[in-house]
């Protein structure tokens, strides 16, 4: 069976994502996007906007040195929605963190993302991560 | 044609919507691990039959029995089955409405093994369910 081509878009995001290219990101994300990062950390908060969440991204890859890679264990999408499930690894000074995010994503038309949001199977592990 | 496991979540949201905790259980695992993010009761790691009961207990207790779901969307493969739900209470004069991605993975009899229950708008979740009873999760 053919996948959706929203699932093929955000393959090519996440690989867009892994490379650090965060500018190459535009395209998959609609201006007004809404990118809720949940938990009790100093990155949590809502990110309005394509260029907030693009300086998320970037502060991100930042504090993990480059180290934080994405990788989807499902990708489930139609013409309206997205869910995905991932793999999310990363290094932050001694820190390391290995856990399971559920992320959703609504979409426009144009298959880009307008609002995100993810809960991880051990939040307090993300916690102590970004504290 | 949809999914099987899609067909499978719907007659699990329409058990709870009915208020038969019982047969909603049915499709879980006997050591399903269910996360709820916030700042609630109902927020937490819940394990197990009875946690998954405690859970679903708690939204219902919380908001007088007036919590209502209505599924906008469903995404389904052989693992792993996401829900996009529209979740509706009231309280007196308190309303809430909140768009929950409710994910599920399914284990090898195809009952539901683990479970993420996401809001999107979790400020608003948490001030509607912040009085419900607490308890052991």
């Amino acid at each position: 069976m053919l996948e959706h081509r929203n699932v093929s878009m955000i393959r090519g995001a996440l690989e867009v994502y892994n490379s650090g290219d965060h500018d190459a990101m535009r395209p998959f994300l609609a201006d007004d996007v809404l990118w809720h990062v949940g938990g009790n950390h100093a990155m949590s908060g809502d990110y309005v906007g394509v260029e907030a969440v693009i300086d998320y991204f970037r502060r991100v890859r930042k504090e993990t040195a480059g180290t934080l890679q994405v990788t989807p264990a499902e990708i489930l999408a139609n013409d309206r929605h997205a869910s995905m499930f991932m793999r999310v690894s990363a290094y932050r000074d001694v820190r390391w963190m290995d856990v399971l995010l559920a992320e959703a994503l609504t979409l426009d038309p144009n298959g880009r993302w307008t609002e995100y949001w993810a809960l991880a199977n051990d939040q307090d592990a993300v916690d102590a991560f970004w504290s | 044609m949809e999914h099987p496991n899609a067909t499978k979540m719907r007659k699990t949201v329409a058990a709870f919507m009915a208020g038969d905790l019982p047969l909603m259980l049915e499709a879980f695992a006997p050591d399903v691990v269910w996360y709820a993010p916030g700042h609630t009761p109902a927020s937490g790691t819940f394990r197990g039959l009875d946690g998954v009961r405690r859970f679903f207990t708690l939204l219902d207790d919380a908001s007088a029995g007036s919590i209502r779901v209505e599924i906008e969307d469903i995404l389904a493969g052989d693992r792993y089955v996401t829900m996009f739900l529209t979740i509706t209470a009231r309280r007196h004069e308190e309303r809430m409405s909140v768009l929950v991605a409710q994910f599920a993975e399914a284990d090898e009899h195809g009952r539901w093994s683990r479970g993420w229950f996401l809001p999107d708008k979790l400020d608003e979740w948490d001030r509607f369910f912040a009085a419900a009873n607490s308890g052991r999760h």
